[in-house]
């Protein structure tokens, strides 16, 4: 089918699966045993005050007119207001988004500069020691769960090296945020020249990128040695090979090209865990992004907190998906033409 | 043809969403250079791990006096010693025992998962891929909105939903796990029910449910099986995962994640075991089912 019927046809998919997510979300939180009222209401309130707040919180109405009034909401990019900090939701998430963006593209980085060597490193070399040594390794990795990982790491840096600084958020209590750019320490006082700031907000954010890296370097090793392997014994590098290219040369200038694509895949994936399971790290480091306050909003019967969570990130995922989607279209020409 | 990328996914399960399951998936294309026999010791391994993991769940509680849940003032943050070979936590409970108990509770849970959703999911996508029509469709795109969600947030979102109990946290996952299996197998009856034999049991006069159950879906199953021995390791870790977070398994029942969940707070001053030893146990467990798997797989796709 031509281009832009498949761009029609996937752009109306995302729209119908957004409807389809937000829905979902709607139903997750009606659903609940919790008591929203209560938490409102508090245990003392009378009859009256609990029929005022039913009905303020939209709860009387049938539930089709309730979802609809969601949808509404959402659309207008309201998710409700939190009941542990009084702002609305978005608002809160909003700030938090950066730090969880900086540690996903930290780790995301870690895990594809050291992943995607080794396993380039293990397709030349296969078959022989090093090649295994790496395959285990990426097993090993994961199988790893990430949240023991991450306080066997803060054990042995933090309470017993005393290398690592505490880890509890991005900076040391006594040093200033960078100026506000990006809203990622490490990138904003890179570019303002802030010295102090840069290496103190580095130091916090190594230990939990390097975390989430190990973990998220299995799957970059995977393909960067399968997809390595299989463009190796393709035709067109023999005929490179024949024509007296250098192995190096074959490397960068056409099997890594081909392998793009797998590798593609592989990092939207990977982002996507990334932004989701972070839930885990952030809790463990209490780094302040979504997924900190996504554990407090649970843990706190927040649960316009928590549907809103679930929401964003599904959104960005959905976002994602289609981003890659058409990344694909640009890279591998025989989608487009199929 | 394929319409979309999903569906050239579905009928490629290399390229599914989940992190690892087109990584674990994806041939290591190391057939071409064993045309002699390895043995494979990285399968020995893993059987030998989740043998020992088995053994130590159903005989494990025999092999100490201590009770995993009354706590013991008098030996309280002990270290890993003769008498508490894992050491005790902050209510003087062995870790050991503890960990062995909730290895029970975690095999136990790692198998309810998989079946659940490898029985739901291959039946669904069994049939929708058999029958088509308005029913594949509209079931697809639920499949779409669930996929839309990471694994691990909807699973999170469910049991947050549901209740912190030990089946609403198999169900939840068993829920994220699903779409999986419904697209592998959809995606293995769409080629098969053009199959020869398929038309030649038709034409003999099979009913078209007893051809779907009988002859096309034993076959569409390898990929799910597949499917099934990654979702093993995964539920443990996503189960764990919850515990540990608070959304899951409730202390003081004694699951891995829990059991991790209760030692976080004593990372720092130092008392590492009662953290690390579940930890540990939770990455054998995955690794032993992620090798074992690797091997089952092996044989699947060699046929």
């Amino acid at each position: 089918m031509s281009l832009r019927k498949y761009l029609i046809r996937r752009l109306g998919l995302t729209i119908v699966t957004l409807f389809g997510v937000i829905i979902a979300v709607f139903l997750m939180t009606r659903v609940l045993p919790g008591d929203p009222v209560s938490v409102k209401a508090g245990s003392y309130a009378t009859p009256e005050v609990r029929a005022a707040i039913t009905k303020e919180l939209g709860l009387d109405k049938p539930l089709p007119v309730q979802l609809a009034n969601y949808i509404k909401n959402v659309l207008r990019g309201d998710f409700g207001d939190s009941t542990r900090s009084g702002h609305p939701v978005r608002e809160d998430l909003f700030q938090r988004l950066p730090a969880t963006f900086e540690l996903a593209l930290a780790a995301l980085f870690l895990g594809a500069v050291v992943g995607i060597p080794l396993g380039i490193w293990a397709a030349l070399n296969r078959g022989s020691r090093k090649d295994a040594v790496i395959q285990q390794l990426s097993i090993l990795s994961a199988a790893t769960p990430v949240f023991w990982f991450g306080l066997v790491l803060i054990y042995l840096f933090y309470a017993r090296w005393n290398i690592a600084p505490p880890p509890v958020g991005r900076l040391d209590t006594n040093i200033d945020a960078p100026t506000d750019i990006t809203g990622m320490y490490t990138f904003d006082a890179l570019v303002t020249g802030n010295w102090s700031a840069f290496s103190n907000a580095f130091s916090h954010l190594i230990l939990p990128t390097v975390t989430l890296g190990f973990i998220v370097m299995s799957p970059f090793i995977k393909m960067a040695r399968s997809s390595m392997i299989s463009v190796l014994s393709s035709d067109y590098v023999l005929a490179a090979k024949s024509l007296g290219l250098s192995n190096r040369e074959i490397v960068w200038q056409d099997a890594l090209k081909n392998a793009m694509v797998s590798l593609l895949t592989v990092g939207g994936i990977v982002l996507g865990y990334l932004l989701a399971g972070n839930v885990l790290v952030e809790t463990i480091f209490a780094w302040p992004g979504m997924g900190f306050y996504a554990w407090n909003a649970l843990t706190g019967s927040d649960y316009d907190a928590i549907q809103g969570f679930v929401l964003t990130v599904a959104i960005i995922y959905v976002f994602l998906n289609l981003a890659i989607d058409l990344a694909y279209t640009l890279i591998d020409p025989r989608i487009r033409l199929a | 043809m394929a319409s979309t990328i999903q569906d050239i996914q579905a009928a490629q399960p290399v390229f599914e969403g989940r992190l690892f399951s087109a990584l674990d998936s994806v041939d290591l294309a190391d057939g071409e250079l064993s045309h002699r026999r390895r043995r494979p010791y990285s399968a020995i391994v893993g059987f030998k791990v989740l043998g020992l993991i088995v053994l130590l769940a159903i005989f494990g509680p025999l092999l100490t006096d201590f009770s995993p849940t009354k706590p013991d003032t008098s030996a309280i943050l002990t270290g890993p010693s003769s008498t508490h070979w894992m050491g005790t936590d902050q209510y003087g409970r062995d870790v050991f025992t503890r960990v062995v108990h909730a290895a029970r509770l975690d095999l136990r849970i790692a198998v309810s998962i998989t079946a659940l959703s490898l029985v739901c999911g291959s039946l669904v996508g069994g049939l929708i891929g058999f029958y088509g029509g308005w029913i594949e469709l509209i079931t697809m795109r639920v499949i779409d909105v669930l996929v839309a969600f990471p694994g691990f947030i909807l699973a999170l979102g469910i049991t947050a939903m549901l209740g912190n109990t030990t089946q609403n946290v198999i169900i939840a996952v068993a829920i994220a796990y699903f779409p999986y299996f419904v697209r592998i197998t959809r995606g293995e009856m769409l080629s098969l029910r053009e199959a020869e034999f398929a038309a030649a049991a038709t034409t003999v006069g099979v009913k078209r449910l007893r051809i779907m159950f009988y002859h096309l879906l034993p076959n569409a199953l390898p990929p799910a099986l597949v499917q099934a021995t990654l979702t093993l390791g995964w539920g443990i870790l996503d189960a764990a995962g919850l515990s540990f977070l608070g959304v899951g398994i409730r202390p003081p029942t004694a699951e891995w994640g829990v059991l991790v969940g209760d030692g976080a707070q004593y990372i720092n001053s130092g008392e590492w075991w009662i953290s690390v030893f579940p930890g540990l146990m939770i990455l054998l467990a995955v690794l032993a089912f992620n090798l074992c798997g690797d091997w089952v797989r092996d044989r699947l796709e060699r046929r």
